[in-house]
């Protein structure tokens, strides 16, 4: 308080040569005695009515602003040290982090390896059974064609056979035949 | 399946008349044709069918047609047909009553088929070689089919003796087959 007093003294005292100056007379050094206790007075009493009534509120402002600052400097303080913490706690965490990582990167790798090792065995079975499958089938297109070719000369036989029967038959033939049949009519097998 | 009971009692109706007046053979043959008749003829059957032609111009059509041609017990069969309303079994009527003549007279009706045509004796000694083996009167039918290539093939009821050259090439060709 009386730091801050002083202070507006002696701005007021550095003031001094100014005012007379304005005036314009008086001593070489320009200054008039009468209106420097007129001013001096003045200023006690406004000095004074400031103090009285507006200092207070004045003062309680800036302590106010005061507090603030070290309010805020308490909380940057506060901030800084629960960032501090939480940083060491995140470190912390991320070092757990990076062993759980690891874990189950671990686990991912070998579940990967068994799944590989699943897929290539069913892979292996399936590839077993289509070749097993495609063995049958060309099996069965072989016994198909086997069986065909052994129809297509059966057919062409026969078809020689009843050709070279339909040239040489005759009804001579043919009754030779009819008497073949009714000799041994009575061996014969009904249908 | 109906029709064809009541055409077999209307068929052993007349066999047993046709017995008693002995002439089984006779009412078969005048049957037999009449039937060929009424199935060749479609106006004829038309008319015997139509419900607003009275039953006496129906039978006066009958007797007009057929008088003289058939015995008369014949004719009073296919008017008592014609009173009945079925006369639409004619044809099946015919059918039921070769089959009963048939075997009251015990005769088997045999089909043969051969390639070329039989010779009278060929027929006689097949007749009279089934006869002997079958114990009946064997009555045989016979046919050419040249597809059978020779041989011949002899149908008795559904028994088929196949003895053609068409029929042993296709049971060779069965066994070819079944051994390859």
């Amino acid at each position: 308080m009386t730091k801050a007093l002083f202070t507006i003294l002696l701005t007021f005292l550095q003031a001094l040569p100014l005012f007379a100056a304005e005036e314009g007379g008086g001593h070489a050094t320009g200054l008039k005695i009468p209106v420097l206790v007129i001013q001096t007075v003045c200023f006690a009493v406004l000095a004074y009515v400031l103090y009285r009534f507006a200092w207070k509120l004045i003062s309680k402002s800036l302590d106010e602003r005061a507090k603030k600052i070290q309010d805020t400097y308490k909380h940057i303080e506060d901030e800084n040290a629960r960032l501090k913490n939480l940083i060491a706690e995140y470190e912390q965490k991320f070092a757990g982090l990076e062993k759980e990582a690891q874990r189950l990167l671990n686990e991912a790798v070998k579940e990967g390896e068994q799944t590989g090792e699943t897929i290539v065995k069913d892979a292996n079975a399936n590839a077993e059974k289509i070749l097993a499958k495609a063995r049958r089938e060309i099996e069965i297109e072989r016994d198909k064609a086997m069986m065909e070719i052994r129809e297509e000369a059966v057919n062409l036989t026969m078809q020689a056979a009843e050709e070279v029967l339909k040239k040489n038959m005759n009804a001579d033939m043919n009754s030779k035949l009819v008497a073949d049949f009714i000799r041994t009519i009575d061996k014969v097998e009904m249908k | 399946m109906i029709e064809k009971t009541l055409a077999k009692r209307y068929a052993l109706g007349l066999l047993n008349t046709a017995k008693e007046k002995n002439a089984i053979e006779a009412v078969k043959q005048e049957l037999d044709a009449t039937a060929k008749i009424y199935a060749g003829m479609k106006d004829f059957r038309s008319v015997l069918a139509h419900p607003r032609v009275p039953l006496a111009e129906k039978q006066k059509l009958f007797t007009q047609t057929l008088s003289g041609k058939i015995a008369p017990y014949t004719m009073e069969f296919l008017l008592f047909l014609l009173r009945k309303r079925r006369v639409n079994l004619l044809v099946e009527i015919s059918e039921q009553f070769n089959n009963l003549a048939d075997a009251v007279q015990n005769i088997v009706r045999v089909k043969v088929t051969s390639a070329f045509p039989l010779t009278e004796q060929e027929i006689t000694v097949l007749k009279e070689r089934l006869t002997s083996i079958t114990a009946k009167n064997i009555v045989i039918s016979a046919f050419t089919d040249s597809s059978i290539i020779g041989g011949l093939t002899v149908r008795i009821g559904d028994d088929v003796v196949d003895a053609s050259i068409a029929g042993g090439l296709k049971q060779m060709r069965e066994q070819l087959l079944d051994k390859l």
